[in-house]
């Protein structure tokens, strides 16, 4: 097993923050689409820089497996985020799926190359997903995050019904990716639910 | 005694019919919630999402109890109660999808349900609900059914036995009436047989009041009543007239219903020697063979006998024509030939 070191700094440190991992994509295969307006370099700025660039082979997202030898996929994206951390450039890459859900357009990230400085460590790392909502535009990117500590407060309090397992850092969504996509296109638009946009452009 | 009294308290609770639907809806409530859970213990959201999910299995349940079934089903419209059964199930189950998919936020604003099962997954548990309870009314009404039936045949079986009773208490009058008509014969005479027919007579009254009382009564007991009768009949009539009586085979084991072949003998010999003293005949022959028993009774017809109208022959007859049918239905033959000298019966019964 190689080596990682953990990130936690910047758009990492946003996904962790600020999302609630799911063990299941938000996608199907069906529900996939692609934008070419999506490639390119983009400033996030403290965030760091986002390269995305275009797969021409299909990911295996099987943590348990993982296998990037697979024949050729049109609608996977990979995202490189680049960020500066006292004087070092340190980097994420992610598997990223555009998808289209009650004509609302969402992207799934999942990470596929970052680093753990602790081998034995790693083998306990649960790979997830997490989403945001997105509109492209030619020169800017707006990403929605959902609000974790809305979700969080809404599961405390037994006022939604999702599958769900707690842990010491926080919940892991284990629905079925059939009721996220049924929750995404019934409260998707609910305000409470989204974070303010992080708005990107284009380098 | 407290055993019995928790008996009959559970008998009452368990006819209850308010009380059994409240026992079905609390073990489908609990069962689907476990069933439902999304983790090893369960959270208020679980109850919630429960309760809802019953709505449309309640409706889609009692639809059919109480409407489909009594108005369409009952009365044997068979093809409409299958296609009205599908439409409720659809329905109910687009009832389900509605119900999370948009009642509940109207319902219970702040909370997050989605509809969590597709609409054939719903449909199925629309089926199974409306499946069981429909099994659960047919066979309760099939249950009360054989019941009613078990009363009607109770009922029957009373009136049968009541009517018995009635057809014998008519037969007891009727012998006696005639044996005392027959010793009143012999004392007018002077026979010296007076006291033995008294006594015959004695014996055949204790045997219709005491012990003639039952169902059944063996087969060889019968016979002993009558030939005690034949014999009181012969000491009351004329040396000249010609009675003949004749038994085969054993009437071990074998049970008749009492007092049956009475009336054709008592009428054979009223009709026969006391129509004509001097040249009457009474013919007698039984025979039991296997599980049947063959009574053959001949007798002259008297010339008194076509000019006198007697009414207690009528009521002796019919009514073993009567008791033959409530009591042997299927199983006897019954021929009665009249000619004009004579006059004859044969009746055989399958004992088995």
């Amino acid at each position: 097993m190689k080596a990682r070191t953990v990130l936690i700094i910047g758009f990492l440190a946003l996904l962790a923050a600020s999302c609630i991992p799911s063990l299941f994509p938000l996608y199907t295969e069906k529900d996939l689409v692609t934008d070419d307006r999506l490639t390119g370099t983009w400033d996030a700025g403290d965030d760091g820089i986002w390269i995305i660039e275009r797969l021409d082979f299909k990911p295996n997202t099987n943590p348990l497996n993982p296998d990037w030898t697979s024949p050729a996929e049109q609608k996977s994206y990979r995202l490189k985020v680049m960020e500066q951390h006292e004087g070092d450039t340190l980097s994420a890459e992610f598997v990223m799926h555009m998808l289209v859900l009650g004509g609302r357009y969402y992207l799934n990230y999942f990470p596929s190359e970052y680093t753990l400085d602790h081998e034995f460590l790693s083998w306990f790392m649960i790979e997830a997903n997490n989403f945001s909502r997105v509109t492209v535009s030619q020169d800017s990117l707006v990403l929605n995050f959902f609000n974790p500590s809305y979700l969080r407060t809404l599961i405390d309090q037994n006022r939604i019904r999702i599958a769900h397992i707690r842990h010491d850092n926080g919940i892991l969504i284990t629905a079925p990716t059939r009721d996220l996509q049924k929750f995404m296109v019934k409260y998707g638009n609910e305000k409470d639910f989204l974070l303010s946009p992080d708005i990107l452009k284009r380098i | 005694m407290r055993t019995e009294t928790f008996k009959k308290y559970f008998l009452r609770l368990a006819g209850n019919r308010i009380l059994q639907h409240i026992i079905f809806w609390t073990a489908s409530y609990l069962f689907l919630l476990k069933f439902f859970s999304t983790s090893n213990h369960l959270e208020k959201i679980d109850y919630i999402y429960t309760a809802l999910f019953h709505l449309s299995l309640v409706a889609a349940v009692y639809i059919n109890l109480w409407i489909l079934i009594p108005r369409v089903l009952r009365k044997g419209r068979y093809l409409v109660y299958f296609l009205c059964l599908i439409a409720l199930i659809y329905l109910s189950a687009a009832f389900n999808q509605l119900t999370f998919n948009h009642l509940v936020d109207l319902v219970l604003p702040g909370y997050y349900f989605i509809s969590y099962y597709e609409i054939t997954d719903i449909l199925k548990f629309v089926f199974v609900y409306v499946a069981l309870t429909s099994l659960l009314k047919l066979s309760k009404g099939w249950f009360l059914l054989t019941q009613a039936e078990k009363q009607l045949m109770a009922i029957r079986q009373e009136k049968v036995e009541t009517e018995l009773k009635a057809l014998k208490s008519q037969i007891n009058p009727h012998f006696l009436f005639n044996s005392l008509n027959n010793i009143y014969s012999l004392s007018l005479s002077n026979s010296g047989n007076a006291p033995a027919a008294i006594l015959k007579l004695s014996e055949l009254m204790r045997y219709m009041l005491y012990e003639s009382n039952v169902e059944r009564i063996p087969l060889k007991q019968e016979l002993r009543f009558m030939d005690n009768y034949i014999e009181l009949q012969r000491l009351r009539s004329d040396k000249r007239s010609r009675i003949e009586y004749s038994k085969k085979g054993s009437p071990a084991g074998k049970s008749i219903a009492p007092l049956l072949f009475l009336p054709f003998i008592e009428n054979a010999f009223k009709h026969g020697i006391k129509g004509d003293p001097s040249g009457g005949y009474v013919q007698i022959r039984l025979a039991i063979l296997k599980g049947n028993v063959d009574l053959y009774v001949e007798n002259n017809r008297g010339k008194v006998d076509r000019v006198e109208k007697d009414e207690f022959n009528g009521i002796g007859l019919s009514n073993v024509k009567r008791r033959l049918e409530l009591i042997y239905p299927g199983k006897y033959e019954l021929d009665i030939q009249e000619g004009q000298k004579n006059f004859s019966v044969r009746i055989k019964l399958d004992l088995t």
